[in-house]
């Protein structure tokens, strides 16, 4: 027989065990539940080991995340909540926005890379190299459908990565399409754009598509690397390269303003090229079809420099 | 025509056939029993047994159901990889679930569950995401009543990799 005390006990034990029902849920119901929440609301449920370990062990897609420091201001004041921001990169992104670059926020990229896949993710912050080396190793455990990339930085960091590889070499394994704004121009160098333009070529890696900006002579020393030459003005290219321009090519902007545009196609690449006097547009685009490569040589009204070739 | 269906604690339902059709569970049993709605006998000499349900919360599916059961069925977006699922509570649900205590909702979700009636379900799931949303960390295990296993170390990891979103 149980004492009373023993049975007291038991009741409350019991009246306990209706009051916090959601641990009686099976995991799966709660990982349901889980798929309702955002990033924010899902990291905060992790309230005791058995929903940490659901948190962790539920992948999840994100549509779109923003993570994004701001600068020149500090948590503490109290004002902060009612800054306005700078305008959204995504509309109804999630959003991390932070203050100071810190470890905690690694970890909880870190974090957050372990079990999401995501479709659109923007990241933009401010100068501070070694927290971007840090940044760009997480990305790497991402898996990522369209990288928005603005990172200031006004050095070249070639060998951020921890493995031998350039970190847009890593990055190509992770993501589909990336975009790097002009803040990260510094970021390449024509060793490591040989790099990835070899590496998409054979097709076997995620990325398919790549806008950077990127300092013109890097540029130029680039083209020269894959057999791409620019002397007084005009290109000269193998004859397995074709390339097709805008019609003021030669003439710098047209009329428009707009600046010129040479596409340089090699096999099922597509090398864009918006030349400006410091910093280029270079754009590497990887076609998976005929039908893709014909549009892109043919459906834009553009004028084939081919004669050019000597 | 109606259904008989009987409940973990030996409550007997009488419900329309549309009604007893919106669980793809109860669905299944009748065609397994091979019941059909144009066949009378097969309604009254069969009952449909659900274990895992009480009779209290039968009624609360019963009532869900005979206020839905002229529904369109709808598209739901899934989260097979299209990101965060999202399911709009229509008022008469927030109604209906307003008052239930968070105990009877997860009997009530496990019910949906297994019964596969997917609106219910995904009321129930948006209703407690909501119940989640925009509270700390300490607030929601309040909230829950849910006792905290963590070490204290396991504490600040978890406070660490949550810090930008905490006040």
């Amino acid at each position: 027989l149980m004492s009373n005390s023993a049975v007291n006990d038991l009741i409350e034990y019991m009246k306990k065990m209706e009051q916090f029902p959601i641990l009686s849920l099976p995991n799966e119901l709660i990982e349901h539940v889980f798929s309702f929440l955002s990033i924010e609301d899902r990291l905060k449920t992790r309230v005791n080991n058995r929903l940490n370990q659901i948190e962790l062990e539920s992948k999840y897609f994100v549509h779109s995340l923003e993570i994004r420091e701001l600068y020149g201001i500090s948590k503490l004041e109290p004002l902060s909540k009612k800054i306005e921001l700078p305008e959204d990169t995504y509309r109804d992104a999630q959003k991390i926005i932070f203050y100071k670059s810190n470890s905690y926020l690694s970890d909880c990229i870190k974090r957050i890379a372990q079990n999401t896949s995501i479709g659109q993710l923007s990241i933009r912050l401010n100068p501070n190299v070694s927290f971007h080396c840090k940044i760009y190793n997480l990305l790497k455990k991402f898996d990522i459908d369209h990288l928005f990339f603005d990172i200031k930085c006004y050095c070249v960091m070639e060998n951020i990565s921890e493995d031998d590889n350039s970190f847009v070499v890593e990055l190509a394994r992770v993501c589909k399409q990336i975009t790097m704004s002009h803040n990260s121009c510094f970021l390449h160098t024509d060793e490591n754009l040989l790099e990835l333009y070899s590496t998409m070529k054979d097709g076997s890696m995620k990325l398919r598509s790549i806008s950077m900006k990127v300092s013109t002579d890097v540029c130029f020393a680039f083209l020269s690397l894959i057999g791409i030459e620019f002397i007084d003005g005009s290109f000269y290219y193998d004859k397995d390269i074709h390339a097709f321009a805008t019609e003021h090519w030669e003439n710098g902007e047209d009329e428009a303003g707009d600046s010129p545009v040479v596409h340089f196609f090699n096999g099922n690449m597509e090398i864009c090229f918006v030349k400006s006097r410091f910093c280029s547009v270079l754009k590497l685009h990887y076609h998976e079809t005929g039908e893709s490569l014909d549009r892109a040589k043919h459906g834009r009204n553009l004028i084939c420099m081919d004669s050019d070739v000597e | 025509p109606n259904v008989k269906l009987v409940t973990s604690d030996n409550e007997e339902f009488v419900v329309d056939f549309r009604i007893a059709k919106m669980s793809v569970t109860v669905s299944r049993l009748m065609e397994a029993m091979n019941m059909s709605e144009t066949d009378d006998a097969s309604l009254l000499s069969n009952s449909i047994p659900l274990p895992n349900v009480t009779k209290a919360v039968m009624a609360r599916v019963i009532e869900w159901c005979e206020k839905h059961k002229n529904d369109e069925p709808k598209e739901e977006k899934e989260n097979d990889k299209r990101g965060r699922t999202t399911h709009v509570v229509s008022d008469w649900d927030k109604e209906f679930l307003k008052n239930d205590e968070f105990g009877r909702l997860c009997q009530l979700m496990g019910a949906a569950n297994y019964l596969e009636i997917k609106g219910l379900f995904n009321d129930i799931s948006q209703t407690i995401a909501n119940m989640i949303h925009g509270k700390k960390s300490d607030e929601i295990a309040e909230m829950f009543n849910i006792h905290c296993d963590l070490t204290e170390a396991e504490k600040k990891e978890i406070r660490k990799k949550t810090a930008w979103c905490e006040d």
